[in-house]
């Protein structure tokens, strides 16, 4: 029983296949073209760079070499978009329809054998490519690190195709209309992907003023959906430490073809023809889009023309969505859903700024095992009206140091200026130090409004008289926390600095003297 | 068998509009085996609607539809029995025969290369062209030999015989029907052309808006309407003289002191229900499938509208 139906899915995905010629031939094109150029260029570049000028190896940068190979193949994983729409033409060609849900199968017996098909036509030859690459390339290249890359970028090229494939199946899946379900899978693929990480740099990031993500392997934020390409850039040359969020991400492409299996089944022929077949996914849609774009302006700035632009994309999608008669009426209730989602993306800022970012100023850096630790940290009563004066994490001061306006840094580099146990109860003390001076008693409306309306999205710059605390910790020679956070309270200011020099003086001379 | 029992569809309403369009209202009727089955109706009656209701594209929004006892909505096996025809080829443009042979070779298991390849040889189908070269004939042709090659209990044509030449009918009939008779198989066929089905169907079906208007055996249907002509001589036959009489009259018309009227009843019985107004002249005339299509429709009004504006 079980095998027949399984023949009976095998069958019909072939069906399927053999109607998709074109989009066989050029699939297989770009797979095997990729993969030759590939397989001829495949190196990978190890560079060192010694920007610490003290012998410190900053940076390993895996650069692979196959360019024009690598785009052709990423090119082949965007191009499911066009094998899930040929395949799931039954969704949006009346005609198709007829066959397709009259041939003697159910709605999960055709599901699966539409995704058999996009297997087959999609991930099969940009897996065969992958294998190959590794395989040949195995002869050419010996090392663990350089096949580790390889084998991660055949990883990502899958990741992204079948997470262009499952965003894809989604949006077809509630789409009645060829370009709807071309378009709104574009459009969802890429708010989708950067819409995560534009949510934790503006609203989690930038107001907590706490940040640990200097590496990319530490937020899988940053290498969602489409941005998994960015674990090309994880400085290692080996699988790397994004492996478990490259994982993540095939799963999360699976979860989504999953759920999109109980949309599917819903579909039957009369949804045929409707642009967009159910109304919340309309909804869901113009949300994430408008969203994606109200970061994108608090970010780059410009809100007048930034919300005019987000209105008009709005007001265009649904007049070309509309199917009856435009009336004043629905203008105003467009209006009306767009100020909702305007409203909904102030508040949800609100509430991150209220709360520090959702509590995330209270995350502090903690030193795990004996690594070379250097912490540096700029107090500053600088009245600012714009801008940061950032303290250079790569230049460390080796004597106490004040300026004419009060800005003092302190430095401490281990094992060059104290011993780990040191510079541990070091990073403890600064820790409780920020504990007791970071809250969030200033943070009002009007700076909220300030910060929102100017694209000053940091707690960095929120009040005309503040006095400014920067502490950053670097681990290994980078970057790798960072605690940005303003006192209004002269006293507490002068009291912490105090602290500060204090806990930074006895770790730093110590051992050093 | 197929039983079609209340079936209502329901079209959502598009927004702006106030409520559910009706495609089919509470449609009841049993198409046996073996047997050619006319759905005859006005444009948008609802025939292609109760067809993608019989083939499971679309689920009934009342009632039920089972094949041989299975209900047909998402059951592979009740489907496994049917297949459709619909009115347009267009989804086949890219397939080569050989591409249609294999694309249905992979759903439907009984399915016969051997029928498929003899019938394409006999049509002198070209087995590796694009069928979008085809002419309409050919496409239709080649999509009613796979329709035949799967060896389904019952065939549904949508419309498949319109817009071909009279030659080109005959030989798709022809074809359907010897292949049908081999293997006691049933055909639904949907036509505009009532004269076709009254030669073809031995069963037929009316629509119109929805509504069933009658249902049965293409004798019966026929039997139950007659065309009397009657004079009374001096005196002019009147429309309310014949409904006292007891005649359910559908259509009257006189020419001089002849009166023509189209009634409902076998033509026996109305003679009779006539004969006691003493006419001079009383002769029955059997009528057409095409005429009943005509007169029923007339009825209920439909292109009246357009007739006035005439």
């Amino acid at each position: 029983m079980a095998q027949t139906y399984l023949k009976k899915i095998e069958l019909a995905s072939k069906a399927e296949c053999r109607n998709r010629k074109k989009i066989r031939l050029i699939l297989l094109i770009l797979t095997i073209v990729g993969a030759l150029f590939e397989i001829k260029d495949y190196k990978v570049k190890n560079l060192t760079d010694n920007a610490y000028g003290g012998g410190i190896d900053l940076q390993r940068y895996a650069t692979f070499e196959g360019i024009f190979g690598a785009f052709l193949m990423l090119l082949a994983a965007c191009f499911g978009l066009f094998a899930v729409h040929g395949v799931f033409s039954d969704l949006t060609s009346k005609q198709n329809a007829d066959i397709q849900l009259s041939l003697p199968m159910n709605a999960k017996e055709r599901y699966l054998s539409k995704l058999l098909a996009v297997f087959k036509l999609h991930i099969l030859p940009i897996l065969a490519a992958g294998i190959a690459v590794i395989l040949i390339g195995s002869t050419k290249e010996s090392g663990f690190d350089v096949m580790g890359y390889i084998v991660r970028f055949q990883l990502v090229t899958v990741a992204l195709a079948l997470f262009v494939d499952s965003v894809s199946i989604f949006c077809m899946s509630c789409c009645g209309a060829k370009a709807e379900g071309i378009y709104t899978s574009i459009i969802m693929g890429g708010c989708i992907s950067i819409l995560p990480m534009l949510f934790f740099r503006e609203a989690i990031i930038g107001f907590s003023g706490v940040d640990n993500t200097y590496s990319f392997n530490i937020n899988p934020l940053y290498m969602f959906g489409g941005l998994i390409l960015t674990a090309l850039e994880e400085n290692s040359t080996g699988i790397g430490a994004t492996m478990p969020y490259i994982l993540a991400n095939l799963l999360m492409s699976f979860a989504t073809i999953f759920a999109a299996y109980f949309i599917y089944r819903r579909r039957d022929g009369r949804h045929v023809g409707k642009p967009i077949v159910y109304g919340l996914f309309l909804e869901l849609f113009m949300f994430t889009g408008l969203t994606t774009l109200f970061f994108v302006f608090v970010y780059t700035g410009g809100w007048s023309i930034g919300l005019t632009a987000a209105l008009i994309i709005c007001i265009v999608i649904r007049i070309i969505l509309a199917r009856a008669k435009i009336t004043p009426l629905k203008f105003v209730i467009w209006i009306g859903k767009y100020a909702a989602a305007l409203a909904v993306f102030v508040l949800i800022m609100g509430a991150a700024y209220f709360t520090g970012g959702f509590g995330y100023y209270k995350v502090r850096y903690h030193v795990n095992d004996e690594k070379l630790i250097d912490i540096s940290a700029t107090c500053s009563n600088i009245s600012y009206s714009s801008g940061v004066t950032k303290h250079d994490s790569t230049r460390h001061f080796e004597n106490d140091y004040r300026t004419e306006d009060k800005t003092y840094s302190k430095g401490i580099t281990i094992p060059a200026n104290c011993t780990p146990e040191e510079a541990k109860q070091a990073v403890e003390d600064i820790n409780a130090l920020i504990d007791r001076y970071y809250n969030l008693k200033d943070r009002n409306i009007g700076n909220f409004i300030i910060i929102l309306t100017n694209s000053q999205h940091t707690n960095e710059i929120s009040y005309n008289k503040h006095h400014s605390i920067y502490v950053t910790i670097g681990e290994e020679g980078s970057l790798k926390y960072s605690a940005c956070f303003p006192m209004t309270d002269d006293t507490e200011f002068e009291e912490f600095c105090s602290e500060l020099s204090k806990i930074l003086e006895e770790s730093y001379t110590e051992s050093y003297r | 068998m197929i039983e079609i029992n209340n079936v209502t569809m329901k079209f959502e309403k598009n927004k702006g509009e106030k409520e559910d369009f009706t495609a089919l209202d509470v449609v009841s009727i049993n198409i046996p085996e073996s047997c050619i089955y006319g759905f005859l109706g006005s444009n948008g009656a609802g025939k292609s609607t109760l067809m993608r209701l019989m083939c499971g594209v679309y689920p009934c929004t009342e009632g039920s539809i089972k094949i041989d006892g299975r209900e047909v909505f998402d059951d592979p096996e009740a489907k496994g029995n049917i297949f459709f025809v619909n009115d347009e080829t267009i989804q086949y443009s890219t397939y080569t025969l050989k591409d249609l042979k294999n694309y249905y070779k992979c759903y439907y298991p009984q399915f016969s290369e051997e029928v498929f390849d003899r019938l394409t040889e006999k049509l002198s189908l070209p087995q590796n062209k694009r069928m979008s070269q085809f002419s309409k004939g050919m496409k239709r042709q080649a999509v009613v030999v796979a329709a035949l090659s799967c060896k389904t209990k019952y065939i549904m044509l949508d419309e498949a015989f319109d817009g071909l030449d009279p030659a080109m009918r005959k030989i798709i009939k022809t074809m359907i029907v010897d292949e049908l008779m081999d293997r006691d198989a049933a055909m639904i066929v949907s036509s505009h052309n009532v004269a076709e089905i009254n030669e073809l169907c031995d069963r037929a079906m009316l629509i119109h808006q929805g509504h069933l208007i009658f249902a049965g055996e293409v004798d019966e249907i026929k039997s139950g309407f007659c065309k009397l002509q009657t004079s009374l001589g001096s005196r002019q036959m009147t429309k309310e003289m014949a409904e006292a009489a007891g005649l359910e009259v559908m259509q009257f018309s006189t020419l001089g002191s002849v009166a023509q009227m189209i009634v409902r009843g076998g033509a026996e019985d109305c003679l009779a229900k006539l004969k006691g107004l003493s006419p001079i002249l009383l002769e029955a005339v059997p009528l057409t499938l095409e005429e009943i299509f005509i007169y029923e429709l007339e009825v209920r009004g439909y292109g009246a509208d357009i007739l006035k504006e005439n």
